[in-house]
């Protein structure tokens, strides 16, 4: 009790409490900010939708353009197909993936979810009653074409995001030849992500990633949560994310997930080293992740960039220009 | 609980001025402090009015500034946004020895047990409170308080051992 107590008054002789004064009015203004932002971004998005839409429009009439107007280069004939001329139904609410209502705020990528088939991933809102809700509003999901035929397949949702989900890539991070898909899930300039794994089997699913027991509670993987992934940095701060391809089993398990968080510390210094956490990620055939290592380690900081510095693709995946792609 | 106006503002009358020590304190940091502990309010207010429930804001509040915390992007940007604030003011009273001290001992620990000797000494959390926190067993709460209890001792030049003599003298 004497050491408890001693310590407990050298550390509250250390702590100095802030002043609240004023701050409630300084939440109201970043609240403010915020608001402003999300509007400011909701109309950018709907800008490039817009701008989109044009493109594919004059894309689209010059390729189904009149055929006198278009011979074929070498003097051949032309279609003699012509386009159907029905207007497209489009939702004037949303986007049609092939779920049993609208989307919107889409973001999709490439990958391939079934042997050989190229697929799409989808992240997107649930169109409402009333229209699009706002970026990070209502019930945001995760839909993939295994198929290729262009619609949905499977979805899953809704999806926990800070404050708005987005697709990110579709890396193969247990080296079957299939693609598992990486989910932004906190919008940071280091981003968040969540794995999640696809099946292509006669009923098409995809779901979370979580933790296989026994996990590593102490860093926040306790068995059945899902691990929160980052990718990005700065100068004293560096989360990189990298596939390794390890002895096969039984020696070893194969191509693992390496994460690995890193400090400069002390920053800016010329005795400056980088203090590392890595955690080893083996994506199990059952969908959960065993964690087979977790260590720390230190180099030096050099001129160059660290051992461990983000590559441009991961597990094949080419991965967003923002984060090394 | 609804985290609203009245709820905010008796926050930041009660809870607010400790916990940004405390965060400052695991993080090395005072702007990044405030800066986590603000946004983590204004989060808990903004999910509170899109309908989600929050049991406890002090423990909701004081969960996401610490992760928030741990970021050193937002460490960085809160620190160069003090820099720019306080250019040409007044520089503050130079701090004591003794806090230097417990500042660098704190500093020397691993995150984690530093986060729980803070949560736990300066906080006065219960064993329980800390693991709700921190998302932690209480076992391993326990263990990571008993090696930071240590390390601190020693870091502090506190003798271990006082107690037991202190037993053993009466």
């Amino acid at each position: 009790m004497v050491l408890d107590e001693r310590l407990r008054r050298a550390i509250e002789g250390a702590g100095e409490p802030a002043d609240p004064s004023g701050v409630y009015e300084d939440l109201i203004r970043r609240r403010e900010r915020r608001r402003m932002a999300r509007r400011a971004k909701i109309g950018g998005l709907s800008i490039v939708v817009l701008a989109g839409s044009i493109a594919v429009i004059v894309l689209l009439s010059r390729v189904f353009a009149p055929t006198e107007s278009r011979p074929g280069a070498d003097g051949g004939v032309a279609p003699s197909v012509q386009p159907d001329q029905t207007p497209t139904d489009v939702p004037s609410t949303g986007e049609d993936i092939g779920l049993r209502f609208p989307v919107c705020n889409v973001t999709s990528v490439a990958g391939v979810f079934a042997p050989g088939v190229d697929g799409t991933a989808w992240v997107a809102t649930k169109t409402g009653d009333v229209g699009c809700p706002s970026l990070g509003d209502g019930m945001q999901l995760v839909a993939v074409d295994v198929s290729g035929d262009g619609v949905a397949d499977t979805s899953f949702g809704p999806i926990q995001c800070d404050p708005w989900c987005s697709t990110f890539a579709a890396p193969d991070v247990d080296g079957d030849g299939t693609d598992e898909l990486l989910i932004q899930n906190i919008q940071f300039t280091i981003a968040g992500l969540r794995l999640y794994d696809v099946r292509s089997d006669q009923d098409p699913t995809v779901t979370p990633v979580t933790v296989s027991s026994p996990g590593y509670p102490g860093e926040g993987l306790a068995p059945g949560a899902e691990p929160q992934l980052w990718i990005g940095g700065d100068a004293f701060d560096s989360d990189a994310l990298r596939c390794f391809e390890d002895q096969p089993p039984p020696s070893g398990p194969g191509r693992v997930l390496i994460q690995t968080s890193a400090s400069e510390e002390p920053p800016d210094s010329p005795d400056a080293v980088w203090r590392a956490t890595e955690t080893w990620f083996d994506l199990q055939p059952d969908g959960t992740v065993a964690i087979v290592d977790h260590g720390d380690f230190e180099e030096p900081v050099g001129s160059g960039p660290p051992s461990f510095a983000q590559q441009n693709r991961l597990c094949g995946a080419r991965l967003p220009a923002l984060f090394g792609g | 609980m609804r985290v609203d106006e009245v709820a905010i503002r008796e926050f930041l009358h009660t809870s607010y001025p400790r916990l940004v020590a405390a965060v400052a304190l695991t993080s090395g940091s005072r702007p990044a402090a405030e800066d986590a502990v603000q946004e983590a309010l204004l989060r808990a207010w903004e999910r509170s009015e899109k309908g989600e429930e929050i049991d406890s804001l002090e423990g909701w509040v004081t969960t996401v500034a610490l992760n928030l915390a741990r970021s050193g992007l937002r460490r960085l940007r809160s620190e160069r946004r003090a820099r720019s604030r306080l250019a040409g003011s007044a520089v503050g009273a130079p701090p004591t020895a003794d806090r230097v001290d417990v500042d660098r001992a704190l500093a020397d620990l691993p995150r984690r047990q530093r986060e729980v000797a803070v949560l736990r000494y300066y906080l006065q959390m219960s064993i329980r409170e800390v693991a709700s926190v921190l998302e932690l067993e209480e076992g391993t709460v326990k263990s990571t308080l008993f090696r930071a209890r240590a390390a601190l001792a020693q870091a502090l030049g506190i003798d271990e051992n006082e107690e037991a003599n202190d037993r053993g003298s009466r």
